[in-house]
């Protein structure tokens, strides 16, 4: 098969008559003595000549007017501006003065900028000293109801910053004073103190406490 | 098969096929620095040629004629890059082939729930018999005419790449060499594939000239 297969692409090329001088004389030879090829060799030509007779289609009139309009549709369009040069145009004359506002702004800006202080806060971040004492989240509670009194308290402040125990060390305080100080203490929040980040129990003392 | 030619024109040095002559040289180069006069030159010699190749492996004038239209728009759009390493008229069939085959690979993929209307089975691309013609033998003109008729049917059901060798060598008469750098091929790639295109269109041809199996007639006699 592969031999025929070579023996055929040597006809087609000796119809042709691009064979180098050797092939072309091997097969001239062959030829000359087996007629099948001969008729192989003469039936490639007549296809050919065949081909080779079928009428050129007619070409549209229009067609060269067509391709012309098509190029110089694309001259033109090369030819117009691109989008930079557009925007240019069209927004150059603001150029000046929208550099010289920006320019004011940032200014302005730097001069105010200094004035702005940011409030500290004291953040969810757990905390990296060694220890931080408890503290009263908000005193307005505790501090309702006892604007005459002047009293001096500990508390017990637990790991969940409720208050487990008091004991009032000294002041000028009524009995009603001391009701009104255990009632706003049950409802108070404290910030538990802290080592190393842990909740820990801890002794707060409240001195002073007053509306 | 098919390439698609954007960025590949730029980059394309097409060897063989034979290098621009001086004549043609001058045209490029006043085709490079964007001559009107020298693209109507262009279309006019060329047109004819492009639209002849894209009617023979399309077989619809219609497409033919788009087909022509968008190679013209792609030489010039990219002829400041051709570099003369091959003929203008080599380069131009390039871009003629591999549009083609982009179109036809465009149509397969977007066409194939379509169902013409209309079919060009009836149109072989052969022109009407001028029945005012004055040759000598209007029965072997008949009969040429019926003949060109079939090998142009047997080109039309080869294969896209065995019907554009055969057009080109045999059609176009391109020499070896231009085929394959039309077609980006070795001179002895060309040459096995035109022997077997040679080959599949005469069995094409055998096999439309091989008479149709009808039933025999049944004879009665007459009463």
């Amino acid at each position: 098969m592969l031999h025929w297969l070579k023996f055929q692409r040597k006809l087609s090329a000796y119809r042709d008559h691009s064979l180098t001088a050797e092939d072309y004389r091997s097969v001239w030879r062959h030829l000359y003595h087996c007629t099948d090829c001969r008729q192989e060799v003469s039936g490639m030509e007549q296809l050919g000549l065949m081909l080779r007779r079928v009428p050129p289609p007619e070409v549209p009139p229009r067609l060269a007017s067509d391709i012309r309009i098509q190029v110089s549709e694309e001259r033109v369009r090369r030819q117009r501006p691109g989008w930079l040069w557009k925007l240019g145009n069209q927004w150059g004359h603001l150029a000046l003065p929208g550099s010289v506002g920006l320019c004011c702004a940032v200014f302005i800006f730097g001069l105010l900028a200094s004035q702005f202080t940011v409030p500290l806060r004291r953040g969810p971040d757990v905390p990296l000293d060694l220890r931080t004492s408890a503290y009263l989240r908000s005193n307005q509670l505790l501090a309702h109801g006892l604007a005459e009194s002047d009293m001096v308290v500990q508390l017990l402040i637990d790991h969940r910053g409720r208050v487990a125990d008091y004991t009032i060390l000294g002041g000028t305080y009524t009995t009603e004073d001391v009701r009104k100080l255990r009632n706003n203490l049950l409802f108070a929040v404290f910030e538990p103190a802290k080592v190393f980040g842990t909740p820990i129990t801890e002794q707060l003392v409240l001195v002073n406490v007053r509306g | 098969m098919a390439r698609p030619l954007g960025d590949e024109l730029s980059q394309l040095r097409l060897t063989g096929g034979g290098c621009a002559e001086p004549d043609e040289q001058s045209r490029i180069q006043q085709l490079q620095a964007g001559s009107e006069d020298a693209f109507n030159w262009l279309v006019d010699a060329y047109a004819p040629l492009v639209y002849r190749l894209a009617y023979r492996l399309l077989n619809t004038p219609a497409d033919a004629a788009d087909i022509v239209q968008e190679v013209f728009l792609k030489v010039f759009r990219n002829v400041r890059t051709f570099e003369g390493h091959c003929s203008l008229k080599t380069w131009i069939y390039h871009i003629a082939v591999n549009t083609v085959w982009n179109q036809n690979r465009w149509w397969r993929r977007h066409r194939q729930q379509e169902s013409p209307l209309e079919t060009s089975d009836g149109d072989f691309g052969v022109e009407p018999m001028d029945v005012t013609d004055d040759s000598q033998n209007p029965l072997q003109d008949a009969l040429t005419l019926e003949a060109q008729e079939l090998v142009w049917k047997a080109l039309l059901r080869l294969s896209e790449s065995q019907r554009v060798i055969l057009v080109l060598r045999e059609m176009e008469e391109l020499s070896y060499e231009e085929v394959a750098a039309i077609l980006e091929l070795t001179t002895g790639t060309v040459k096995s594939r035109l022997a077997r295109a040679r080959m599949a269109l005469k069995r094409e041809l055998e096999g439309i000239l091989e008479p149709v199996p009808r039933p025999a007639p049944v004879w009665h006699l007459a009463e």
